[in-house]
Order: structure tokens, then sequence, then C-alpha cells
């Protein structure tokens, strides 16, 4: 018996609400960097379930691609979150403000 | 039996999104995620796509985590990071966006309609060959511009995160 493709969609939606709930509500630059990656997984499961749903493959390729971009993506990310720890001494996303004045 | 395991696997995957969402510490946080992640490969494997669900465990449980984990500890263990409980408006108004986000997305996949005749998914024991053709014949340039992209993306990472000469400061 096959799985609904609804239900894998509405489990992407799901996740992907939750990480938009995530980057809204904390301060830590971090946990809003794991809430970002949360949110891409979510997109992934969607494609996988059009890419099950429709029996093309080429889902599971642009898939692929995304976990590349997601890895290149969190190496670059933390370094800015190091650089910025070294010259501020916080990871508070309140403080970092800049450039808002 | 495998429609049980996803349900399971599904709501295992909720439940560690919600925890990363609302746990203190960033360690326990980013745990959770690995979590999720292991749940997601689960389902990736059941969907037909083993080898996408192999990746992200090595890749994303893996790999990436780790780099996660590596940075946490390096820059503050046991901080301490709050909701936003000080403004309670954000929070309701986060939360809202959060679900009419969900309800929009839920409407239209819902609304979505299939068409009725659908090649089957190569067999699983088929599918990392298929893949590769694909990869390989028809997505060659995007292949290619990615590894150009992750050194551009090493290079770029060890420049920012190197320590910069008091001098330049």
């Amino acid at each position: 018996m096959p799985i609904p493709s609804l239900h894998v969609l509405i489990l992407s939606a799901l996740l992907f609400a939750i990480g938009v709930i995530g980057v809204l509500l904390r301060r830590n630059l971090v946990v809003m960097f794991l809430c970002v990656e949360l949110m891409l997984n979510a997109a992934n499961l969607a494609l996988i379930g059009f890419s099950q749903r429709l029996g093309l493959l080429d889902g599971q390729v642009v898939v692929f691609f995304v976990i590349v971009l997601a890895a290149a993506e969190a190496a670059v990310g933390l370094a800015l979150v190091i650089a910025l720890y070294r010259s501020r001494r916080t990871l508070d996303a309140d403080q970092l403000n800049l450039m808002k004045y | 039996m495998t429609v049980v395991l996803f349900y399971i696997s599904a709501f295992l995957a909720v439940l560690a999104a919600l925890n990363l969402i609302l746990q203190k510490k960033t360690m326990n946080a980013a745990l959770s995620l690995v979590v999720c992640l292991a749940a997601l490969s689960i389902i990736y494997f059941i969907l037909s796509a083993p080898f996408i669900g192999i990746i992200q465990l090595v890749v994303y449980a893996g790999a990436v985590m780790v780099l996660f984990l590596v940075v946490i500890m390096l820059l503050d263990p046991f901080s301490e990071v709050v909701l936003r409980n000080h403004n309670r408006l954000w929070v309701f108004f986060s939360v809202l966006l959060g679900g009419g986000l969900f309800a929009l997305l839920a409407f239209a996949f819902s609304t979505w309609q299939p068409p009725a005749d659908t090649p089957a998914i190569p067999a699983a024991a088929r599918n990392t060959e298929a893949l590769a053709e694909l990869l390989f014949n028809k997505y060659l340039l995007p292949f290619e511009a990615v590894s150009i992209l992750i050194l551009v993306a090493i290079i770029g990472a060890v420049v920012l995160a190197k320590k910069q000469p008091p001098a330049r400061r």
C-alpha cells in the first residue's frame, strides 16, 4: 500500500512552518541557522514526494544539488558566525544592529 | 508495515523540529535537528529514494551537523538562549504567520491534481544507477558548476574565519 503523497506534502509544509516560526522566535544566530536548515529539509521532502508521485527522478537530482548547496552554505555561514563572534563577542541577533541606524 | 514506519518517522520528525525551536540550550537544539534529519532519511528510503537517504545521513546528519556542533562547542556551550518572551505580541504574530503559511501550503498541496497515468519510478535496486545516468548526462553542467561553488565556499570559509591581523582592525 503506497503512502498517500498528500501526507508527505503536508508533513513538508508543517516542517517548513516550524522552521519559519523558529527563525522568527529565536535570537541566537546558530539556532536561527539550524531553523534555516530545517526549512531546506522540508523543501527537500516536498521534492522527493513530488518525484515519487510523478515518477520522475529529476526531483531527486535537485535534492542532491540542494544538499550540496546546504553543505557549502553551512560552511560559509558558520565562518561568518565565528567572525562575528570574534569581533562582537555575542551571538544575539538583536545586538547585531550596526546597520540599523 | 512501511506505512506504519512512515507515520512513526513523520511524528518523530515533527516532534524533533518542535524540540529544536523550543529548546533552551543551543547544543540540544542541534542534536534534535540530527534526530529530525535521521527521521527524514527513513522517509526518503520509504519514498523510493535510497541514494538520497544515504546522502542525507552521511553528508547532512554526519558532516554538516558535526560542523555545527564544533562551532557551538567553540563559541559558547552554556549560553542560555530564551524565546522572545518579553514581547508577547511578537510571539503571537510569529506563530500566526507560521500557521498561516502552513494553511496556505496545505491548501495548495491538497488542491493539486496529479496526472492520472504516471510512469513507475525505477526500483530501489536501480535507483542509484538511474540517478547517476541523469546526473552525468542531463545535469552535467550544473554538476560541474556545483564543484566550482564548493571550491569558492571552502576558500570563503577559510578567509572569513581566519584571524584578522591586529594592524587592520
